[in-house]
């Protein structure tokens, strides 16, 4: 009698284990695809349990995986693809009978933050040209230069002539009071004495003593107060009458 | 050579502009303005002052 129940207990336990050893290790497949359809390989595909990663795998060129070995349980299963958005889903075994999961992944779509641009060097703007043709006055083909007075790093407290007209290409400055009152500028190698062998004028005016015997500056306006100087090299008789510039 | 003035702000009815530098042998240099728009109206004006010690050391000999 004893052996008959050692044999049934044994054979209970046989038959118990072998159910077990039938439903423990189950699986998950399933396809990954776009939108439209198409199947997306060498998508990741990462199974954790808990929040302990359990099994990765990737999708073959059919965008179809599989992970075996899986227990009961709550599962979660992460699709990510460098290409398109991330899904994750959650699953649950119970039984085992292999778990299909077919997910659609988008396009990614993320809204980056906005990206200013911005020099940080003043330079590049403190100097600009004359138009071609402004009012009545033909600068094309003349070499002319403007100097923003906003733009350039100069000290325009004392008029430093030699910093207000640095960017003017052959300028020749000379420097006789410090204090800026007097303007000596000259191009082209002429003599910058009071600015003589230039047409000076303040908002087209002309601002020299005698233009046409003795064209010296004999002032200089205040460069605090000028927004522009515009430099215009060359004769240019036919603009402003004979012996205008040098 | 030609030196164009400020002039009137572009789309304001008032503004203005204080700026005062002071500098080695008592240099004392003031900007000031003010200038405004209103439609076809426009107005401006500046103050400017400069005033210095000359730019070095003064001796008298003798």
């Amino acid at each position: 009698m004893n052996t008959l129940n050692t044999l049934i207990t044994l054979v209970l336990i046989c038959t118990f284990s072998s159910i077990f050893s039938q439903n423990a290790p189950v699986a998950v497949q399933g396809k990954v695809t776009y939108g439209d359809g198409t199947p997306i390989p060498d998508a990741t595909v990462t199974v954790s349990k808990d929040l302990a990663v359990i099994a990765q795998t990737v999708t073959d060129k059919d965008g179809k995986f599989t992970v075996t070995g899986l227990e009961f349980g709550n599962y979660e299963i992460k699709f990510k693809h460098i290409s398109y958005g991330e899904v994750i889903k959650t699953f649950r075994l119970t039984n085992n009978k292999v778990k299909t999961i077919d997910v659609t992944l988008e396009d990614e779509v993320i809204d980056l933050a906005d990206v200013i641009v911005s020099s940080t060097s003043r330079n590049l703007n403190d100097i600009s040209r004359l138009p071609s043709v402004k009012g009545t006055a033909i600068y094309a083909s003349k070499k002319n230069d403007v100097v923003l007075l906003d733009k350039i790093n100069a000290n325009l407290a004392v008029n430093n002539p030699r910093q207000v007209f640095a960017k003017v290409a052959g300028t020749n400055v000379w420097e006789n009071d410090g204090t800026g009152i007097q303007l000596n500028v000259s191009n082209r190698g002429l003599s910058p004495n009071r600015s003589w062998e230039y047409n000076t004028r303040q908002n087209g005016y002309d601002i020299a003593a005698d233009i046409i015997g003795y064209p010296d500056n004999y002032y200089t306006p205040t460069m605090e107060a000028v927004e522009r100087i515009e430099v215009v090299r060359g004769a240019a008789s036919l603009q402003y009458g004979t012996q205008m510039g040098a | 050579m030609n030196f164009k003035m400020k002039g009137a702000p572009k789309n304001k009815t008032f503004e203005y502009n204080s700026k005062q530098t002071v500098g080695s042998y008592k240099l004392f240099n003031s900007y000031n303005s003010i200038g405004g728009r209103k439609d076809k109206v426009e107005y401006f004006g500046y103050f400017h002052h400069r005033s210095a010690d000359g730019w070095r050391e003064m001796r008298i000999t003798g």
